[in-house]
Parts: C-alpha cells; structure tokens; sequence
C-alpha cells in the first residue's frame, strides 16, 4: 500500500504540477506582458465611422456617393505623389451608405492646402488623421517592400507568381499610419510565419499585415463605378474597375504590437512550458517507479516468503548466508527433548 | 493451507501415537524454532528448553484445536514463550550475550569465522528487525505471517525487513 499511496502522491503532485504550471501559463497569456494594451496608432483613422475613436460628433451621411469623391481622390493623389499630403483616404460606415471621408495626414503635410484642393462640397465630411510618419519615410518603406518583393511595381496588388511571391498587396493604412502588407493565407504556415517575421523585424510598426484571402472576390460600387470593397486594401481609384479574381479579402490584420506581443507570450511560455514539461517527467518518474515498487510488493505479498530475497537483496546472499547460520539444537538437547516427548507421551 | 502445513498439521496430530511422526516434525522445525529462540534468548540452553517445552505443548494439544498454519503457529508460540522467558528473567543478564559461535561438532574454521560474523551482525538490528529477519529466514515465514504473528501492517513489517537487509549488508560487506 504505501507504494501505490507513493504512486497516488505522485501522480496528484504531477497532476496539482502540471495543472498549476498550466494555469500559470494561461494566466499568464492574458496577463503580464499580454495585458499591455496594444498602441493606439497615433490619430486614427480611416474605416468604419462608428467606431472611429477620433470622432466626436456624429458623421453626416453623404449619399449617393458622387463625383466629388472621384475628385478628391484624384487630388489627393495627386498630392501623394508629390509629397504634399499623406495619404488619401476613402469612406465607409457601417453600412452602405458613405460617411466621413478621412485623410491620413503625414507629420510634414500642410493640412491647408490639402483642403484647398478639395472640393467644397466635399470638405465638410472631410476628417484628417494624423500619421507619425513623414511621408518620405513612410513612401520610402512602401517603395522599399514593392522593390523587394514584387517583381514590378506594376504588379504590386496582385501575385503574379504563386510559387514565387508571398505578398499581394501593398499600400498605405490610414488607420494605423503604416504600410498595409497583404501576405498570403494559403501560404504554408512556415513560409507565412517567416516573411511575416521578416517584415516586422525588418519595418517594425511602420508596416501592418494583413492575411488576404487570394480566393475572395469583393466587389463593390462607388456611384455606378464597380471597385473592390474595402477589406481588400486596394488603393481605391474612381478610374479603376476590379476584375473579377484580382481582389483579396482582408481576413485578420496583424499590427507590429501584436507580432510582438505573440513573440513575448512566446517566450514568457516557453520555460513555463519547459518547466512543466520537466515537473511532469519528473512525477512521472515517480509515478512509474512507485508502480513499479508497487507491484514488486504486491509480488512479495504474493509469495513473500520465496520472492522477497531476490527482490530485495539481487541475490538473496544475506539470506543465504544467515540461513546457514541457523543454529542446532545439540546433541544432548535433542536427546532430552525426545525423552521428554516419550515421557510425556507415556503419560497420556 | 499449503501442502507443507498440510503435512506440519498431520505430523502435529500423529506424534501423540506416532514417534515418526514426532520424529519427522522435529526434524523439519527444530531448527527454526531453535534458532528463532536464541536469537531472542542468546543463549543456548535457554532456546532448547524453549524447543522442548513447545514441542510438549504440542503434544498436549486438543485433537479438535485445528491449526491454520502450523508453521506460523510453532514459531509464535516459541516466540512467544522465548519472550516470556526473557521477561521473566533480567534483560540486563541475558542481553548482550551472543550464543556460543561454534556449536557442537562444528570445526570447520571457516564456518565457524562465518558464523561470528553473522551472529555479530545480528547484534547490529533492533530487536523488531531482528525478529521479522529471523523468522523469514531462519523460520521461512512469509510476511503476511509474520505481520499477522507481530500485529503489524505488512508495509511495516517489509520495511523494516528491508532496512535489516542494508544493516546486515553493510555491516558484513566483505564477508560476502
């Protein structure tokens, strides 16, 4: 019994080991340097106007779309590429219908002479961002990703190449200031965890990835113009028209504090996870050895009288050797207690 | 109930008419209950009086008294009277004493260093010790017996059997 109760104690301490290691590990996934809360990227925002953090009264609603938007993005184009603004935004609500009509504003824009370019009509619903970036640094980061990993720039939002390329996409985010990288979702995990890591720790948060989905095909409409649904990351232009096939639906967004983040839960578990592995090799060490020790003792319980020597002692010589030290009755005992036993037997 | 008490059993009813019988059961026990007596007692004579006055006590049985164990009821009851003897008598006197080291008609020299070596060991346990050690291997009980002949657990009986073990290993070590 006090073998198998080892055993017992054992596997409960294994158990209780591993349980609380476990829970230690999962506290701490949400707590300890998983509870930092991700950044807010500095002057959201463009996306779905209810739930803009930078908004403080309510976004009227502009419908139907009009040209004025085709218009504003052309300025706002134009403006990007020489450098005068950040970069252009587009609307969305939560609906269908268009709302505010945000602009990401790169630290060296002149908030002024964006809004002089715009049209009127237009400048009420007309919401800036701010970006912490310069434009140059955030271009030359664009420029930089579509050299290195697009074939042509030309081929910048479509993968020309499945076996070769990794990413579809680039452009600018306007919500989080940074470069929107598509990164395939059918790509093998590996190959995805790689190029992944290789972005962030090469661009940090100036970069935002996004695993696209090369299958989904999301149109939508701006006026009787088709265009790709936001989602698909696509630099919006009035003039462009989405072939079917060409669009990816954005299905998560990775920020640089998520990837870190997922790197620090990586490394805060892992000597959890080791530790615990060890603790529980160790109880199952223990756990074997006291099943062992136990069926040794259940054997000895069995027939303790042949088993228990061998077991105990490898070979029994101990008791070898004091089985022949038993001692003799003499001679002249012997003699008495048989006369004793006939005398007594005689008797009866 | 095992064939040999089986047969310890037959023998123990046949010795009232039987002196074969005696004769065979005293030649198949006496030896344990000897050696089981002095290791208790230390001391020769005191364990064959011991031996004499159990095989007596057998003889006077009731026929109808059925024995489940005969082996294990011997060596309890010489146990018992061995301690009884020991009680009665000052422990001061008798402990201490080892029983002679060569017994009768022994010479061989080596058997003889052999045997102070083992009987010196013996010295080293604690009485329990010494009494679960006897009796497994001088008296071949097994442990269940012996916990049952000692009122204790098995675990406790095993444990200490163990730890009598290491006591004589170490304490003979090259001996061996």
């Amino acid at each position: 019994m006090k073998y198998l109760r080892r055993a017992g104690i054992a596997l409960s301490i294994t158990v209780l080991a591993g349980g609380l290691l476990c829970g230690i590990a999962a506290a701490g996934s949400d707590v300890g340097p998983t509870a930092t809360p991700t950044p807010t990227p500095a002057g959201i925002v463009i996306g779905d106007s209810a739930q803009e953090p930078g908004l403080e009264e309510p976004v009227p609603t502009m419908s139907p779309w009009d040209m004025e938007l085709a218009n504003t993005y052309k300025a706002l184009e134009a403006m990007k590429t020489d450098g005068t603004a950040g970069y252009g935004g587009y609307w969305k609500d939560a609906d269908t219908e268009p709302g505010a009509f945000f602009i990401g504003v790169t630290k060296d824009a002149d908030r002024e002479k964006i809004l002089a370019q715009i049209p009127d009509s237009f400048r009420d619903w007309i919401r800036f961002v701010d970006v912490k970036y310069t434009y140059a640094e955030v271009w030359e980061t664009y420029e930089e990703i579509v050299k290195k990993y697009f074939t042509d720039i030309a081929d910048e939002n479509f993968r020309t190449d499945p076996e070769k390329q990794e990413l579809v996409y680039a452009g600018f985010s306007e919500q989080l200031n940074a470069v929107e990288i598509g990164v395939l979702n059918d790509l093998p995990k590996e190959r995805q965890d790689r190029v992944i890591a290789e972005l962030f720790d090469r661009y940090g948060n100036k970069v935002v990835i996004e695993l696209a989905d090369p299958n989904a095909v999301v149109i939508d409409y701006i006026g009787d113009k088709e265009i790709l649904y936001e989602g698909i990351n696509h630099p919006v232009d009035s003039s462009f028209t989405a072939q079917p096939g060409t669009g990816y639906q954005m299905l998560r967004k990775i920020t640089y504090a998520d990837y870190r983040n997922d790197k620090k839960n990586t490394g805060h578990l892992l000597p959890i996870i080791l530790v615990s592995a060890a603790v529980f090799a160790v109880g199952l060490a223990a756990l074997y050895f006291g099943l062992i020790r136990a069926r040794r003792r259940a054997a000895i319980t069995t027939d303790g009288r042949t088993v228990s020597a061998n077991l105990e002692t490898g070979d029994g010589e101990i008791e070898a050797l004091f089985k022949k030290a038993s001692e003799d009755v003499s001679e002249e005992g012997r003699e008495r207690i048989f006369t004793a036993y006939e005398k007594e037997r005689q008797e009866k | 109930m095992s064939t040999e008490n089986n047969q310890l059993t037959i023998w123990i009813r046949n010795m009232k008419t039987s002196r074969e019988a005696f004769e065979a059961l005293y030649n198949e026990m006496s030896r344990p209950m000897y050696t089981v007596a002095c290791r208790i007692l230390k001391n020769r004579a005191d364990a064959e009086d011991i031996v004499q006055d159990v095989f007596l006590k057998l003889l006077k049985r009731d026929d109808g008294e059925s024995i489940d164990n005969a082996r294990a009821y011997i060596l309890q009851t010489v146990r018992n009277e061995a301690l009884m003897l020991l009680r009665k008598r000052s422990k001061e006197e008798l402990r201490g004493e080892i029983p002679e080291d060569v017994p009768d008609g022994e010479t061989e020299t080596e058997n003889a260093e052999n045997r102070t070596a083992v009987l010196g060991a013996l010295s080293a346990l604690e009485p329990t010790e010494r009494d679960i050690f006897t009796l497994h291997v001088n008296g071949e009980l097994g442990f269940e017996e012996i916990a049952g002949m000692l009122g204790m657990s098995l675990s406790a009986v095993y444990r200490r059997y163990r730890k009598a073990i290491k006591k004589l290993r170490s304490r003979i070590g090259g001996n061996l």
